[in-house]
């Protein structure tokens, strides 16, 4: 199963940049948990998170990714139940009115982090089983769809905002790429568009439509809702070109930027790093993004390119939506920064999602 | 799989994924252009908004620098407090910890529960809690609640100088007094720079502590004045009572004192008119103190000179509409005795004699009319008018300290010039300033200037010594060994609503200086409105005598100290204001029998037994001078009495 070509073809630029942004993001973990004193040990856990998950990666990668395919409509189940389970039995951590996690033993589990990829490797087997050639219509998408919107409406109902449009975002395209006809996205676009309002009343809870109106006018709440974004804002803003060094970022250090070490993890490294080294990080995962991508049409196998495609898409979507809500140009859905956020499922998760990739791409030529 | 059309498949995917390629594309450089945009357009406005938020916290972390007198003991100084906070998100259950906080904290549970539901990121739940409740709420190691070292004020001598020292805010903010004048050399340097540095790597002493101040305050005599203070408004229940002790010769203040006080501890607990430093934010007619001043005035530009005799028309004085009285008829008389027996009419003539122009330069000279630069907030200048307003009735009232208004520390100040014989020294209450690294801080420079030729100062400074002989409106004020200058003064307060003077308002003060050759302190005392039977002369002098007792105290050696201590039997201002006491004139109890007259002229001062005689419409015989030692019914005549001074 594991022979000499696998390892010829093992993607080690793809590897290298994951590790360097995962370096990149320990080292601000460090710093924004700087002011947090000894007694918050966030780096140190981070350290060993990030070990576990590059063990579970190679796990990961060595498992054919086709056999994976396979298992994947059970799969689905399986974290369709866990998501139900979450739903009545879940913890929200620690002061959390919402319930995301599945407390086993002393371990938390976060199965919406997970859902993502089965979403996508189920995805990937049931284009790959239809086996349609060309453009495919309503019909053909309407199981994929509803497949999407069952996790979608469980994760939404946790809640968990941002987790839950990502889903979206990963089946827009992949249909896009199985051949949807460019008649039917417009059609369903202005759908999704149309229902928005009707979303706004019936499906997001109070506290994410105040997140919206938070975001189109920050200064409307500077000390309650827009606070987050404000002081993101001013960290960024005031990095300069070359940023104030390391561990010198002041909103960091006095404690102004809540969640400084998780989802606002990019508004420290900016602050410190200053516009040359966030557009650097930015840099840094546009190549990761495209280096992925560019896999996408050179792999031979249609399951194993939707699912190259899915996986990138995750993580690009995760990527874009964070550090547009840092800076400030969409609304605060709460969305780790991919391989930077402090944070044990997360980055596991991601990794698992790295993993997957690296599986496709060493058994591209093993048909 | 059928290969060829795999291939097919293949082939538009790869053209559609470079669709999605370009989108992600596009996005990122849209994020990278708001990047731009934000770190170069922005930059700006939310550099300021980060300079204001982080300034507020700094001065949190930051630590004031203490405030000492001048024997270094300590006034005010900040120490570090545990300040319990929460972040409402990361606590995990709130109800058990608002039970759990209010045994500890003795707060509602209720209020401390909405607390930690806030839907904000940062709650305070107790700034500043003694150390043993901060170390209590630290063993419960709730989730969620924190504690931050934070700095607050301490002021030791509680109600002793409040107003000088004043207070600052629960963010160390200074409010009043000297913590306000001085807030920006208390606090560290507000730079932003240096402010970071302070908290990152090894900070410089001077930018996490702020500097020093010195006081030439002495506490210990500032305590002793404040408490003879305290008597006088207890037993006169006068609304303010005010002293200042100066050091003749520097200008140094050794006590400025006002009561009532307050406690900068609890200021909040506090009227905020108990706030204000009246002896230097509040101007008062200075009344027949000031006839130092137009007497000097008159003596420095040769008007007059020392021989010259008054005629004080025998207690009633007509100028223009205005009748001026005298406390008691008296004729001619030499300047000593115009200061010493405080005639208002001869005063008023010799300020007469002075061309206008020159008596407003000289009073301007002596510091009326314009703030003394002690470096204490909201100094008052009081009101001198100029003199192409002034009427020949303003001049003559002005003469004897009416139409005219002061603020204590101008009125010390301008009679310290007899004391250091002609010379006009400016007030100080800053002996150093030093940053916590101990660089001294340049300070203003104290004003030194002569207004008075030496004879004219050594002339006058005579006649205030006659003031504080037995026959002196200010005896009261003698000590045992040592010679005193002093004047008295009682002004009516002008009652702006009526648009006149009151009848029943009185502000009664002693100012001098001793010992009176070779002068080391000069003392001012002001009682404001006290109650109307305690109007006799010189109430203001007994507490200038005890105040001075105390203040020889720091001068060991030098003064026959244990001679004034053993002063008259009844020296203790409690005797001395039963003494003084007149009873009230009361107007349902017009007719008194004579033996209730006889015993309340007994043991009276000249000036007392006239003011009584006048009050109760009787017809009294003087002999002698000094205290009513005799005083007996003519049996002939009705409401006729004797009364033998000795």
């Amino acid at each position: 199963m594991f022979d000499r070509r696998l390892l010829e073809d093992f993607d080690w630029v793809l590897l290298l940049t994951v590790i360097i942004i995962c370096i990149i993001g320990l080292i601000s973990i460090y710093s924004a948990s700087y002011s947090y004193g000894t007694e918050t040990p966030y780096f140190q856990k981070q350290v060993i998170w990030f070990l576990i998950s590059l063990v579970v990666m190679a796990i990961v990668t060595m498992v054919d990714f086709r056999f994976l395919e396979k298992l994947s409509p059970l799969l689905y189940i399986l974290f369709i139940i866990l998501l139900l389970v979450v739903l009545f039995y879940g913890t929200g951590g620690p002061g959390s009115k919402v319930s995301r996690w599945i407390k086993v033993g002393p371990l938390f589990f976060q199965p919406s982090e997970f859902a993502k990829y089965v979403l996508v490797l189920y995805l990937a087997y049931y284009f790959n089983e239809s086996r349609r050639i060309g453009e495919i219509g309503l019909k053909e998408i309407a199981w994929p769809a509803v497949a999407t919107l069952i996790p979608f409406v469980l994760i939404l109902q946790q809640p968990d905002f941002g987790t839950a449009i990502l889903l979206l975002f990963v089946f827009i395209p992949i249909i896009f790429l199985v051949g949807i006809r460019l008649k039917l996205i417009l059609f369903t676009s202005i759908l999704g568009f149309i229902s928005v309002p009707f979303g706004w009343i019936f499906l997001l809870k109070k506290y994410q439509r105040t997140r919206f109106e938070t975001f189109f006018n920050p200064d409307l709440d500077p000390l309650g809702k827009g606070y987050q974004i404000i002081q993101s804002k001013i960290s960024i803003g005031s990095g300069q070109f070359w940023g104030k060094g390391y561990l010198n970022g002041t909103q960091a250090r006095l404690n102004f930027l809540p969640a400084r070490h998780t989802d606002f993890i990019f508004s420290v490294f900016t602050e410190e790093w200053g516009f040359f080294g966030g557009a650097l990080l930015v840099g840094l995962y546009l190549f990761l993004i495209l280096w992925c991508l560019r896999h996408v049409g050179k792999t031979k196998d249609r399951s194993g390119t939707i699912l190259t495609l899915g996986v990138t898409t995750v993580l690009a979507f995760q990527i874009i939506i964070n550090i547009g809500m840092v800076l400030g140009l969409m609304p605060v859905v709460g969305m780790p920064l991919p391989f930077m956020s402090y944070g044990g499922s997360a980055l596991l998760s991601q990794m698992i999602g790295v993993g997957l990739i690296l599986n496709v791409r060493m058994r591209r030529y093993d048909i | 799989m059928n290969p060829l059309s795999n291939r097919i498949i293949l082939k538009s995917f790869s053209s559609r994924v470079r669709w999605v390629t370009l989108f992600f594309i596009a996005i990122l450089l849209v994020i990278l252009l708001r990047g731009l945009h934000m770190q170069t357009v922005e930059k700006p406005a939310l550099d300021i908004r980060a300079d204001m938020q982080h300034n507020q916290t700094m001065s949190v972390k930051l630590q004031r620098g203490p405030i000492l007198d001048n024997q270094g003991k300590i006034l005010t100084v900040s120490l570090p407090m545990e300040s319990v906070f929460a972040i409402p998100t990361e606590v995990e259950d709130p109800e058990t910890a608002a039970i759990r906080l209010s045994r500890i904290l003795n707060e509602s549970e209720e209020r401390l529960f909405k607390k930690l539901i806030a839907d904000s990121s940062f709650v305070w739940i107790k700034r500043h809690p003694i150390p043993t409740v901060s170390q209590q709420v630290k063993a419960l190691k709730l989730p969620g609640i924190y504690q931050i070292k934070e700095y607050q004020r301490f002021y030791p001598l509680k109600n002793h100088a409040a107003q000088l020292i004043g207070f600052s805010g629960i963010d160390s903010q200074g409010l009043e007094g000297l913590e306000y004048q001085y807030d920006q050399h208390l606090m560290a340097d507000t730079d932003r720079h240096s402010i970071w540095n302070s908290i990152y790597g090894t900070p410089e002493l001077d930018e996490i502590l702020g500097g020093s101040l010195e006081l030439t305050i002495n506490s210990k005599l500032q305590y002793y004045t404040e408490k003879e203070l305290e008597k006088v408004i207890r037993l006169t229940h006068a609304n303010h009572a005010i002293a200042i002790v100066m050091e003749s010769q520097t200008g140094n203040i050794l006590t400025i004192a006002t009561l009532p006080d307050y406690d900068p501890n609890n200021f909040e607990k506090f009227n905020q008119a108990n706030f204000f430093n009246r002896a230097v934010s509040a101007s008062y007619e200075p009344g027949s103190t000031f006839k130092i001043i137009t007497v000097s005035a008159a003596l420095e530009n040769d008007v007059i000179s020392d021989d010259n005799i008054f005629f004080c028309e025998n207690g009633k004085y007509q100028i223009q509409d205005r009748i001026i009285h005298d406390v008691a008829s008296y004729g001619w008389l030499p300047l000593e005795k115009i200061i010493q027996k405080s005639s208002n009419i001869c005063a008023a003539k010799i300020g007469q004699l002075i061309p206008k122009p020159v008596f407003y330069r000289m009073i301007r000279e002596f510091g009326f009319g314009q703030k003394t630069g002690i470096s204490l907030p909201g100094e008052a200048s009081g009101k001198v008018f100029p003199y192409e307003k002034w009427s020949d009735t303003d001049v003559a009232t002005m003469s004897y300290g009416h139409s005219i208004s002061a603020t204590p520390i101008q009125l010390i100040t301008a009679i310290n010039t007899i004391a250091t014989g002609g010379i006009l020294i400016s007030p100080s209450v800053i002996k150093t300033a030093k940053t916590a690294n101990g660089q001294p801080v340049q300070l203003t420079e104290t004003l030194k200037k002569r207004i008075l030729k030496k004879t004219v100062a050594e002339k006058v400074k005579s006649y205030m010594i006659a003031v504080v002989q037995e026959e002196g409106t200010g005896f009261r004020a003698k000590l045992k060994g040592i010679t005193v200058a002093g004047k008295t003064g009682t002004s009516r307060k002008y009652d702006a609503k009526k648009q006149r003077y009151s009848s029943k308002n009185h502000v009664l003060s002693f100012v001098g200086f001793l010992p009176a050759e070779n002068p080391k302190l000069t003392i001012f005392v002001m009682i404001d409105e006290p109650q109307r039977k305690y109007l006799g002369s010189g109430t203001a002098a007994p507490v200038f005598k005890k105040i001075a007792e105390h203040a020889l105290h720091f001068y060991p050696g030098q003064f026959p100290i244990e001679a004034a201590e053993k002063d008259l039997p009844n020296s203790s201002v409690e005797t001395v204001f039963k003494a003084l006491s007149i009873p009230p004139t009361d107007e349902s109890d017009d007719k008194k029998s004579p033996a209730q007259i006889v015993k309340r002229l007994k043991n009276k001062t000249f000036r007392d037994v006239l003011l009584i005689a006048a009050r109760e419409n009787i017809t009294v015989d003087i002999s002698g001078s000094g205290i009513a030692r005799y005083v007996i019914r003519d049996p002939k005549r009705k409401n006729h009495y004797q009364v033998k001074l000795r």
